[in-house]
């Protein structure tokens, strides 16, 4: 366990030493808070059917961020450290390599959750400069960031997946954010031309993260959204795991 | 630097091979695992809500009625994405489907799709100007719920000069989706009869003002199948009549057919008996049993009567099932001369009795003017002054919500052109009738049991300064933070 806490802190002030770390957090935050900005812009003095916040995440500037930044945390997951050589010293210590894994998915997603930290205080900044708002429901805040940490999640894992095939951290970021944006495409293709009712209907439901993350922005916590991510997070950092066993046989 | 592929091979070809095998052997295993756990998991699932104004949940009836369903129900969402009520139309859609997956839902974007919203028109024969709109289709029937059905306005402030647009206020589409699902789900298509022979309005005419067309139209379109019933002669009530309308009869019902309606009465009979001003149907003295005092006379109202319109809004209501959801709403009736309809003086409301409500009455200025022929002319003269009732719904016997129950139930209204082709579209005439049908027909789920479900209107006003200083915290100060903290730590590490 300290081996594995002590792997996650390397990894996480691994982004903090130099100012890369810093830079992508503002990148992050600037988007941000730039279409936040625009979206209020757009909607200030006239009435609309949803809260700021739950319009917000039904836009297309979230999704964007979103992808783009996944690639960009975790294209140095394993890539870099082939690059570098420093793979095999890691490889060769005497930690599991289930450990190393898991630090550096826990990295990667801590650092992820604190890019995106500053955006849960949006509806209380909304609230503090706009007149005639309702007091913050605290409910749907909170569920929107466990949303946001679910899908960061699974985008880690993909992109540490991503990662870990090659020593290339451009092929790393191109892979984790053409996977990622295949996935979120096939939701929002359903939502475009929806298909004929049936099986094929509901799966591509299931699989449609536009329509988890509006349930999250309304304050519904849906166990199978739940599920959906958590089950696809241990699946790649599954396949993570076995790609890095498979040095053995190299 | 450390070079991995200029090292040679520690393995065999066959045996990396195999290693690549077994590799991809536990990749599809694993992602086999994945798809079978959130197969279970989409099978049993639960949403909860973490905040007060959940939107989502359905109530108590709609979710009986969804768990009652055997069939596959097919809606069909015909709608543009732009209209404001797709969002809430796809949403509330989306629980129905969550909570019984026999709800299957297609959407077809007319604007995007002209060709599926081709095949769309042409399978439910839609006129080619239709548009948003929800189809509920099952065991051959099909119910259509129209955008302007589903929105609930507040007309009362409009009405009264206090507000220069109609506002929206309420969704009613869990209640008509319910309804709709009730109607295309259920086999059995209950028969109504509309009385004639005595000159009462023409359910079939749809062209005259004073036709019942518009009214049969409402009617059918809730699931009721509908057919003329004369009494005269031999004639019967047929036995498989679950409502009777009498609307407007201009002369006397004879004798031997009153005694045909109380026997239908005695037996559990429901009755829709819409009276009006001219009306002779010589029923007074049947309705007294059940203890309903017919006026003649005709009431005003002048604290409520638009200028030169003949009628009088009602906006005063009882609490009852039929006229509830209009006085939640505040949606009024509009009324046409209507005369006087209450329960009788001295009528017992005990348990052998019948339940009486007065539904509607008038403002405290309401009058009754009594028509008394002097010689060759007719005479108006008050009658009384203050709260007149105007419409009554009788009760008797039978266990509330249980159909077919043997309970009698009879609405009695003092004007009759309120349901008319020209007045049913005025204020809330339409709704009434629907609750009118529903009630007399025992079907709770039509009712307002399913209230509207309220349309929060968001909205915020930022300063034009404040705005820019939002924008500098948004775009430079947080971002900007970052950066500093950051230049900081390399300055740091530089020394």
């Amino acid at each position: 366990m300290y081996a594995f806490l002590t792997l996650t802190r390397r990894e996480l002030t691994a982004h903090f030493v130099s100012l890369t770390g810093y830079v992508v957090i503002a990148g992050v935050q600037l988007l941000l808070g730039q279409s936040f900005w625009t979206l209020l812009d757009a909607l200030n003095g006239k009435p609309f059917d949803m809260p700021v916040t739950e319009k917000f995440f039904d836009t297309g500037f979230f999704w964007l961020v979103l992808l783009l930044v996944a690639p960009l945390i975790t294209m140095r997951s394993y890539a870099q450290e082939r690059a570098s050589g420093t793979f095999e010293t890691l490889m060769t210590t005497p930690i599991g390599e289930v450990q190393v894994v898991l630090a550096k998915f826990c990295g990667a997603l801590a650092f992820f959750l604190i890019a995106w930290l500053p955006a849960a205080a949006y509806p209380f900044l909304l609230r503090h400069y706009a007149e005639g708002m309702a007091p913050v429901d605290a409910g749907p805040v909170a569920a929107t960031l466990l949303g946001i940490a679910l899908l960061g999640g699974f985008y880690m894992a993909l992109g540490c997946f991503a990662s870990s095939l090659t020593r290339s951290q451009i092929v790393a970021a191109m892979t984790t954010f053409a996977l990622g944006l295949g996935l979120f495409l096939l939701g929002y293709l359903s939502q475009l031309r929806p298909p004929e009712p049936g099986w094929q209907a509901q799966l591509l439901t299931h699989l449609s993260m536009l329509e988890h993350m509006r349930d999250f922005s309304r304050g519904v916590v849906d166990t199978r959204h739940v599920f959906f991510y958590l089950s696809l997070t241990a699946f790649f950092l599954f396949l993570t795991l076995r790609v890095l066993e498979s040095r053995r046989w190299k | 630097m450390h070079d991995e592929t200029k090292q040679p091979a520690s393995f065999s070809a066959g045996r990396r091979w195999g290693q690549s095998l077994n590799f991809l052997l536990a990749a599809l295993a694993a992602a086999a695992l994945v798809v079978l756990a959130n197969h279970v998991a989409t099978r049993h699932y639960t949403r909860v809500a973490w905040t007060e104004n959940a939107d989502f949940k359905l109530s108590p009836l709609t979710r009986q009625v969804l768990q009652s369903l055997t069939n596959t129900v097919r809606v069909v969402v015909f709608y543009d994405r732009a209209e404001s009520l797709y969002t809430p139309v796809t949403a509330l859609l989306k629980e129905y489907s969550l909570a019984n997956p026999r709800i299957e839902v297609e959407v077809v974007n007319y604007v995007v799709e002209p060709a599926k919203a081709e095949l769309v028109k042409a399978r439910y024969r839609l006129t080619p100007q239709a548009r948003d709109l929800v189809i509920f289709d099952a065991n051959g029937k099909n119910k259509i719920v129209t955008q302007s059905d589903l929105s609930q306005y507040d007309l009362a402030s409009f009405v009264v000069g206090r507000g220069s647009e109609i506002r929206r206020t309420g969704f009613h589409g869990e209640r008509l989706f319910t309804a709709a699902l009730v109607t295309v789900a259920d086999a059995a298509v209950p028969q109504a009869y509309f009385l004639i022979g005595h000159g009462e309005h023409d359910h079939g005419n749809s062209s005259s003002d004073i036709g019942y067309g518009k009214f049969a139209a409402l009617l059918q379109d809730n699931g009721v199948r509908l057919a003329p019933v004369s009494l005269g002669g031999a004639n019967e009530i047929p036995a498989d009549c679950r409502l009777l309308v009498i609307a407007g009869p201009q002369v006397a019902i004879e004798a031997v057919e009153q005694e045909k309606l109380d026997q239908y009465l005695q037996n559990g009979g429901r009755l829709l008996l819409l009276l009006n001003y001219s009306s002779r149907s010589g029923l007074e003295p049947l309705l007294a049993r059940w203890g309903v005092e017919v006026g003649d006379n005709t009431v005003v109202d002048e604290r409520n009567s638009p200028p030169a319109s003949g009628s009088i809004l009602v906006n005063q209501f009882d609490p009852h099932p039929v006229v509830g959801p209009l006085s939640s709403a505040r949606l009024p009736l509009q009324l046409v001369l209507p005369r006087s309809i209450g329960r009788r003086a001295g009528h017992q409301q005990n348990a052998d009795a019948a339940k009486i409500t007065e539904l509607a009455v008038t403002s405290e200025a309401g009058l009754a003017m009594r028509r008394v022929r002097n010689g060759q002319q007719n005479t108006a003269l008050r009658e009384r002054q203050g709260v007149i009732p105007l419409m009554v719904a009788a009760e008797k016997g039978g266990i509330a919500g249980v159909a077919n129950a043997g309970a009698t139930r009879i609405i009695v209204t003092g004007d009759s052109y309120f349901l008319d082709n020209q007045m049913i579209e005025a204020a809330a005439n339409r709704e009434f009738a629907w609750h009118a049908a529903n009630w007399l027909l025992d079907r709770p789920q039509f009712l307002g049991g399913i209230g509207p479900r309220p349309v929060r209107e968001h909205t915020f006003t930022i300063t034009d300064t404040k705005m820019r200083r939002l924008f500098w915290v948004l775009v430079a100060g947080i971002p900007g933070a970052s950066l500093a903290l950051g230049f900081l730590v390399w300055i740091r590490r530089q020394r």
